[in-house]
């Protein structure tokens, strides 16, 4: 497998802020996205007004941004904690 | 300071354009920024005095902004969906493609729904879809079905950019650069772990990607297909959209890939066996294309119903009919001979296709919208008339503008050719398609 | 609950358009200049649709005052993503002005067309003369918003304090459109068509009756009667 060595020069402390920063952004965003959509759920059940289309919509939508948070969390911490191997 | 000189690396003209600027840049720069503001100019001049300005009217309520969205959206179809398939069908030729393929989505995503933003008449009270929004709606299907898309494209996006990063951090000399290049990088060394949660990343991305971008174009389609409007009230409509959509965003993708390829002087990773295939995926779209076409409109002509006949003989041999005839010689009858004959599938070849393909494919959507919204069912009515406005034009050449000032910054930012992608092409896959190969060849398969 | 709707009689109807210009001057409908009329964005709460038939002088023009269907099951009000334009519980399809975005949603999905967009902010360009005709009942509409015939709506909502300060219902027949008090043919009649004593509800009964666009299952609560031969 194709490796691309680099030294292991640490990060310094304002990319490590930058970086969390990113993750914790995106996470918020899709955090944000599964709340709007309950929100729409949570007014169509109280207007009683095509409650099941807000039912329906939502199991799709929501469960990819769920799976988009997690991925993306997966990424973000497999990297960052994965650079810890090399010294092993 | 740097690491390394990325001079001396193998794909130093991949990182050629992020670390030396030429004179042109910034004087293209400086024409997209002029073209950019007439439509920014244009915006505000429609924000503050109305709709009016436009060339809408009663009934032509929906014209440019909204065929602008369709189109771009559609566009979108081309990056994530051709990279994810491409990547999942493990089709080597893919490598220098993706990232083009995927910024492309990301920048025209944007730009479609701003085209949304720019038709609303009151664009102050967007909050109310997101405070009052009804799920029965097609608009919030789209909204949330764009916005998903949005964010597994941003991230299919920069996945793979991470080891890019990588490589840029430990080539460039500091300052700004290497604080975004380090943060984007996320601390990637290229650890056998790191490796691996890319990968796998990767690969379960790619196969998200497809069922959501097939959804956005299909919702898209709800929307007109959701009214009981005479020829819009089609079960044909996802499938076709869908299909329109890779088809225009393929032709789309040729086109950025030839510019680039011109401009950035990527002709040993750009080569004529990539347009040769994509030009291959365009003649399989072109005939799908021709077909939904055929299917719609014969269904429409049998089938003789009033109101929709009226609306079908107003494209057929009326006021539309010019348009309507320029839609199929683009989409069809010019690209079918340039992409089915092997002499021609040449780059310039597939380059004048892929133009013809997206002057068509806008024209489609022009096809599609207008002449319903003119002729409307109650018969009494007069038969209604549309011209854009110079607004409209404005706002028109300002988001093709935006499209292509996107892709130059980010030219400018990141590789547009994957280096990541390209040398592990170089280095691993030889093995790994002859091992491939040796396990499906049949009887005692000796590849040598 | 009553289920307000309308019968409007074609053969009585002389196509004077009084109807028209009453609901302009009850609900604030703007007066529009000529180059915006000719750029075809008139706003018109009751339309007089016509279709001239044959050549002369053979020809014969059907007229049809058209105004909003006040569907049992609109279509406008499925796509709008904001609720805005929305089913009351006497059948009544209102337009929130407040709430509208301006998508024009409604408007492409009408198969009627009977839903109007403000492209300017029509009210303000009045002539003066216009504006200080203004019924107060009725909120004017600014630029960017959707507006429609709302089977004069204001009218009921006046009635129903009435009677509440009075300790009684509505009356029958006390609630009336601009379009039907007017009608110097009495063509329109206007009432509830769940109530079989309602003049409306019996003319719905009558067999020249038809609908627009039936077949579409829109249900429209404007019933129109045929012309005698």
């Amino acid at each position: 497998m194709s490796k691309i060595h680099h030294a292991a020069e640490p990060d310094s402390p304002l990319v490590k802020k930058l970086q969390l920063a990113l993750v914790i952004g995106f996470s918020m965003f899709a955090l944000s996205i599964i709340g709007w959509v309950a929100r729409l759920i949570y007014n169509s059940w109280v207007w009683q007004d095509v409650f099941s289309a807000s039912i329906a919509i939502s199991l799709i939508a929501v469960p990819i941004f769920l799976f988009l948070l997690s991925l993306f969390n997966y990424v973000f911490w497999g990297i960052t904690l994965g650079r810890e191997e090399e010294k092993k | 300071m740097a690491r390394t000189d990325w001079r001396k690396e193998d794909d130093a003209v991949l990182m050629k354009p992020i670390f030396e600027t030429t004179k042109n840049y910034y004087i293209l720069v400086a024409v997209l920024v002029t073209l950019v503001l007439w439509g920014l100019i244009s915006y505000i001049v429609q924000f503050n005095s109305g709709l009016g300005v436009t060339g809408m009217n009663f009934p032509v309520s929906w014209a440019f902004y909204i065929i602008n969205f369709v189109f771009f959206i559609g566009i979108s179809h081309a990056g994530t969906l051709i990279s994810a398939i491409l990547r999942l069908s493990q089709a080597e030729w893919r490598r220098p493609v993706t990232r083009i393929a995927e910024v492309i989505t990301v920048a025209v995503l944007g730009i479609g729904g701003m085209n949304i933003l720019i038709d609303l008449g009151r664009p102050d009270r967007i909050l109310n879809m997101f405070l009052y929004g009804r799920y029965q709606s097609p608009l919030l299907w789209d909204a949330t079905s764009i916005t998903a898309y949005l964010t597994a494209s941003s991230v299919y996006l920069y996945i793979p950019m991470i080891p890019d990063m990588a490589i840029l951090r430990d080539n460039c000399d500091g300052g700004w650069r290497k604080v975004l290049y380090g943060t984007l990088a996320l601390g990637w060394i290229g650890t056998e772990r790191q490796h691996h949660v890319l990968e796998r990343a990767l690969a379960m991305m790619a196969v998200l990607v497809v069922p959501v971008a097939v959804s956005v174009h299909t919702v898209v389609s709800f929307v007109f297909s959701m009214t009981v409007q005479p020829m819009w009230h089609s079960t044909i409509f996802g499938p076709y959209f869908v299909v329109g959509a890779i088809f225009s965003g393929t032709a789309m993708l040729l086109i950025v890939m030839a510019v680039l390829r011109k401009v950035l002087k990527l002709e040993d990773y750009l080569q004529p066996i990539h347009f040769n295939y994509l030009g291959l995926i365009m003649l399989v779209m072109t005939i799908l294309w021709f077909y939904f076409t055929g299917a719609e409109y014969l269904t429409a002509f049998y089938g003789n119903e009033p109101d929709e006949m009226r609306v079908f003989m107003s494209k057929w041999g009326g006021p539309y009919s010019p348009y309507f005839w320029a839609m199929v010689i683009s989409c069809f009858f010019i690209p079918l001979p340039i992409l089915a004959i092997n002499r021609f599938r040449t780059i310039k070849g597939t380059v004048i296709a892929s133009v013809f393909i997206c002057i068509g494919m806008w024209l489609e959507r022009f096809i599609i919208i207008i002449p319903t919204l003119a002729n409307p069912r109650l018969h009494q009515y007069e038969h209604g008339h549309y011209a854009p406005s110079i607004i409209e034009i404005g706002i028109m050449v300002g988001c093709f503008a935006l499209f292509a000032l996107v892709y130059v910054l980010f030219s400018k930012l990141f590789p547009m050719v994957s280096i990541t992608e390209v040398r592990e092409g170089r280095d691993d896959t030889e093995n790994i398609v002859l091992e491939r190969l040796r396990r499906y060849t049949p009887g005692k398969g000796r590849l040598d | 609950m009553p289920r307000w709707g309308m019968v409007i009689d074609l053969d009585k109807c002389t196509a004077c358009q009084a109807c028209v210009v009453a609901c302009q001057e009850e609900n604030n409908v703007p007066f529009i200049e000529h180059e915006e009329f000719r750029k075809s964005r008139a706003i018109s709460w009751m339309h007089m649709l016509s279709e001239t038939h044959g050549e002369f002088p053979n020809a014969e023009t059907q007229f049809l005052p058209r105004p909003c269907l006040q569907c049992d099951n609109p279509p406008c009000i499925k796509v709008c993503p904001v609720r805005a334009t929305y089913i009351n519980d006497e059948g009544i399809v209102g337009q929130v002005y407040g709430r509208c975005i301006g998508c024009r949603f409604c408007v492409a999905g009408c198969p009627y067309t009977a839903k109007y967009f403000n492209w300017y902010p029509y009210y303000e360009w009045q002539p003066e003369s216009s504006k200080r005709r203004t019924n107060p009942d009725v909120s004017v509409r600014p630029k960017g918003v959707v507006e429609k015939c709302t089977f004069c709506h204001h009218r009921l909502m006046k009635l129903k304090d009435k009677a509440a300060l009075e300790g009684r219902s509505v009356r029958e027949g006390e609630f009336t459109t601009a379009c039907s008090d007017v009608c110097p043919s009495k063509a329109i009649t206007f009432g509830d068509l769940d109530n079989p004593e309602s003049k409306a509800a019996q003319l719905t009964a009558s067999p020249r009756a038809f609908t627009l666009l039936k077949d579409l299952g829109t249900k429209p609560k404007v019933v129109f009667l045929t012309e005698r031969k």
